[in-house]
């Protein structure tokens, strides 16, 4: 049980350390911004939250899932863009020369073998939606995301709008107003920013050891190499 | 990759069930807090 436990760890480690950060920053983020949200209650002489009230609020989710409708646009973007673009020098590109979408590089047709996945080896439809399901998945998380992003900002905008004593918006209007679109963008210019960052980057710094970096020893024109 | 890189990185052969779990259970947990917060946003809108 104890080797169990042991191997599972070791096994997912990456995950689970990452989960265990996401937990304590969430935890972090709900009690920080519950005792603000109290304070500008108090300011406008409003009734402030309990701590589970806050949480299950539209002021809480609008904070968390606008920053998470951001990332899964990153990784989307990322996912999709890098079937395209290249940079030269970065790990974070394919190789320059040849054709990383080939049956061949990509283990398909004549060149699964039985470890393969399931519906890599099953040709026609199955194989087309497996070849992008890593995409299908993070372009959905992205839409479903903003979509709950917008709905939990539009509650809260209407509340300050009638706290204010001044019109509130449709749905509608408001995704176009520029309060929807001031806080997409400013969490998108900074997902932008840190992809364009590690791909540049990469091409002339080193971390021995990370999946992220080539090897220490490896050309700074070397492309698509992993340690 | 070789057939022997595949079974000892864990291949379909591999014991690849608590990965399994763990993805299952790391997307239903994201779907259910989006599906909740936009509830609860359209509830309170």
């Amino acid at each position: 049980m104890a080797e169990r436990r042991r191997r599972f760890f070791r096994d997912n480690g990456l995950s689970l350390v990452f989960i265990a950060m996401f937990v304590a920053a969430v935890v972090g983020q709900a009690v920080a911004g519950w005792h603000d949200f109290n304070s500008d209650q108090v300011t406008h002489h409003q009734q402030t939250y309990g701590f589970l009230r806050y949480i299950f609020s539209s002021d809480f989710g609008s904070n968390l899932l606008d920053n998470w409708q951001s990332e899964f646009l990153q990784f989307a973007a990322f996912i999709a863009l890098g079937v395209w673009l290249r940079q030269r020098g970065s790990t974070e590109s394919t190789d320059l020369d040849g054709d990383p979408s080939s049956d061949e590089e990509q283990q398909l047709g004549a060149h699964t073998d039985p470890n393969s996945p399931l519906w890599a080896r099953a040709g026609g439809w199955r194989t087309a939606v497996f070849s992008h399901s890593l995409l299908a998945l993070m372009l959905a998380l992205w839409l479903a995301s903003w979509a709950a992003a917008s709905i939990t900002s539009w509650s809260n905008y209407n509340d300050q709008q009638q706290e204010h004593k001044e019109a509130t918006l449709s749905y509608g209007s408001y995704l176009t107003s520029s309060n929807f679109w001031d806080l997409t963008l400013q969490n998108w210019q900074s997902e932008f920013l840190a992809v364009a960052s590690i791909s540049i980057f990469s091409v002339f710094l080193r971390e021995r050891g990370s999946p992220q970096s080539k090897p220490v020893g490896a050309p700074h024109e070397a492309t698509g190499v992993s340690p | 990759m070789t057939d022997d890189s595949s079974q000892r990185n864990g291949g379909e052969s591999g014991a690849m069930g608590p990965q399994k779990a763990l993805f299952a259970v790391w997307l239903a947990f994201l779907v259910a807090v989006i599906v909740l917060y936009a509830v609860i946003g359209v509830r309170h809108g």
